[in-house]
């Protein structure tokens, strides 16, 4: 035994070894190393100065970057009290150039890019002064300047732009009359004024985005959040918002619709998304839509449609309304979606005036679900989202740290290298008592 | 005798499962299809249909002879079939590559059985096969105001909203496309199919 147990057992112990480098070796190239995405906060800071009656002063947009990323644009909407304070310019931060893109009643919307290179390469941790706006106070009283939740920093992910914008922080501008009128503007730059900023409320929840798709006596409003929340959309005729929808679940992505409306009405609303406890919660500016009107006819003029998610790992839902020539909303059509999923011809069902339907792919890979709108026979529109069945479940709160593995696929593979270790195992085992 | 045989048998074993699981792990990174050149860096949620390509001869005539010039479909949104495209006798061959509103790319194909990529490069928006500050102004006057310009599709990276994402893509693919082959300027006018 003692001349013949060494050699079998290293001969063993090699094959093993080979074994696992074998296994080993196969499950590592199907890990996916996931690089953190960098993410950015826009905030708005006027150096914490109050400002006095019919003054100028200046709010600085502000970029903080919680990672390194290469920055190379930003587009921002800027909304405050038009009844409290007027817009009076906007100005270039070095190494920026900024162009205002909107500007209407409350509202300036301003694209931000690097003057002369692609890209500015900033490192994690840092502040930087995009834009300096100015304004000039009106009357007395706290007004609130806000950035659009919509608003996008570009910055450059696996060779595409992508929007790393993780929340917004708004500025609250009081305005008195005991300050000495001083009709000056401080400088953006000015490295003497120190900045007191206030701690966001909830940094880790953002409303990403909010977009409306309307018909005459029906909404939709679609929100995207950064983190799972119950979504309450009160609305009303009056800034008095008296009427609240709420969401069904926690989740990212949500599409709310409000019915019975009034034709042709102009409605304002406010989005709220509240945490499990309702212990937290963020809004969004008051928004506002004008309904269109109840076509008499059935001639389409033009297409509008909505596709929410466009990236799902289940369902993706289509959302489309016709329109007559005078922007008028057709009802009663029966239009159908042939799918790049299915090949079949899907017919759409209709809740005033909005046609929807849900697609739900069967890939095994990552693909671009092409739809295709039909309507007595034409197609009309295409609209495509993608589908990744290795997509993050959007209605499952995030863990701290992604998991390195990723895929089903690789789910089956441990299964499978645990089944093969125990049974190597046991076979090494009774090898071992063969003596 | 019975143990001697023993040893032999359970190495073979270890030895196959491992071939096994190896095998079944890396089954599909090894496909035995036809070869293909995949379309890279199109913008994720993008999905071209048809690309135009041109073919030119690898000779040493000094005549340049372009084989054919006509529009392909794309499988997968990403993938052009070699072997729907070419035939054996034919290589090697340049293919020279354009896809709307990107610039148009060369690859040198010597095989019917190989993968290759291309990278493609998104942002020309006035067909010029230049992408440059051009472009950047045209999107930008498509942001600043929406009901300008409605003939062309803005949206490059298919978001379904024209925003400093596609300002950004413009940016970062900014250059120059190859010239078409067998036009005298080089342009690339429609297709000659």
């Amino acid at each position: 035994m003692s001349k013949t147990f060494p050699v079998k057992a290293s001969l063993v112990i090699a094959v093993v070894l080979t074994t696992i480098l074998i296994v080993g070796s196969a499950v590592l190239s199907r890990m996916v190393f996931q690089a953190d995405q960098p993410s950015a906060v826009l905030a708005l800071s006027n150096n914490g100065q109050s400002v006095g009656i019919n003054q100028l002063f200046n709010v600085d947009v502000k970029l903080s970057l919680l990672s390194d990323a290469s920055v190379n644009g930003a587009q921002f909407q800027v909304n405050f009290d038009s009844q409290k304070l007027t817009f009076v310019s906007q100005t270039n931060s070095p190494a920026w150039r900024g162009k205002i893109v909107s500007q209407s009643d409350g509202k300036v919307g301003i694209i931000v890019l690097p003057e002369a290179q692609l890209s500015v390469s900033l490192g994690g941790n840092i502040e930087k002064v995009l834009s300096t706006l100015a304004f000039r106070s009106k009357d007395s009283s706290l007004s609130n300047v806000s950035i659009d939740p919509k608003s996008i920093l570009s910055a450059t992910i696996s060779g595409q732009p992508t929007n790393v914008l993780a929340s917004v922080q708004d500025l609250s501008v009081k305005v008195t009359d005991e300050i000495s009128l001083l009709d000056s503007v401080p400088k953006a730059e000015d490295s003497s004024v120190q900045f007191e900023e206030v701690a966001p409320q909830y940094l880790s929840q953002r409303i990403i985005s909010v977009d409306e798709f309307l018909s005459y006596d029906s909404a939709l409003i679609f929100v995207r959040l950064q983190q799972p929340a119950k979504i309450r959309v009160r609305y009303g005729e009056s800034a008095s918002l008296l009427n609240t929808v709420e969401g069904v679940g926690f989740e990212t992505e949500s599409v709310i619709r409000i019915l019975g409306m009034k034709e042709s009405a102009k409605y304002q609303y406010q989005i709220t998304a509240s945490d499990q406890a309702i212990s937290s919660s963020v809004s969004s500016t008051v928004r506002s839509f004008e309904l269109p009107k109840r076509s008499a006819a059935q001639l389409v003029e033009r297409v509008s449609q909505k596709t929410f998610p466009l990236k799902t790992s289940t369902t993706s839902n289509i959302f489309t309304i016709f329109y007559d020539k005078d922007d008028a909303v057709i009802a009663n059509l029966l239009p159908s979606i042939k799918s790049s999923a299915t090949e079949n011809i899907i017919d759409m069902s209709e809740i005033g005036g909005i046609y929807q339907v849900s697609v739900s792919p069967r890939f095994d890979s990552k693909k671009v679900v092409v739809n295709k709108l039909i309507l007595g026979g034409d197609e009309l529109a295409s609209s495509n989202f993608l589908y990744d069945p290795k997509a993050e479940d959007n209605n499952q709160i995030k863990t701290k740290f992604p998991s390195i593995l990723s895929g089903e696929r690789t789910t089956n593979v441990i299964v499978i290298l645990v089944v093969s270790m125990l049974l190597v195992g046991l076979i090494f085992r009774k090898v071992l008592h063969l003596k | 005798m019975r143990h001697s045989f023993r040893l032999p048998i359970t190495v073979g074993i270890i030895i196959i499962l491992a071939i096994v699981v190896f095998v079944a792990l890396n089954k599909d990174k090894n496909p035995s299809e036809d070869g293909t050149l995949l379309l890279t860096n199109i913008p994720e949620l993008a999905c071209p249909t048809n690309v135009r390509v041109v073919a030119q001869s690898v000779t040493n005539d000094p005549k340049v002879t372009v084989l054919f010039d006509r529009s392909v479909a794309i499988i997968d949104c990403r993938k052009i079939a070699l072997s729907s495209l070419l035939t054996p006798s034919q290589l090697p061959v340049k293919l020279f590559v354009k896809l709307p509103n990107s610039l148009a790319q060369k690859i040198l194909v010597d095989s019917l059985l190989t993968n290759y990529t291309l990278l493609i490069r998104t942002g020309d928006l006035n067909d010029d096969n230049l992408i440059n500050n051009i472009d950047e102004e045209l999107i930008l006057s498509k942001i600043v105001n929406p009901s300008s310009l409605p003939e062309k599709n803005f949206d490059l990276n298919s978001d379904q909203i024209t925003n400093v994402l596609d300002v950004s893509t413009v940016r970062l693919n900014s250059g120059v496309g190859v010239a078409h082959p067998s036009a005298i300027d080089g342009k690339w006018e429609s297709s000659d199919e």
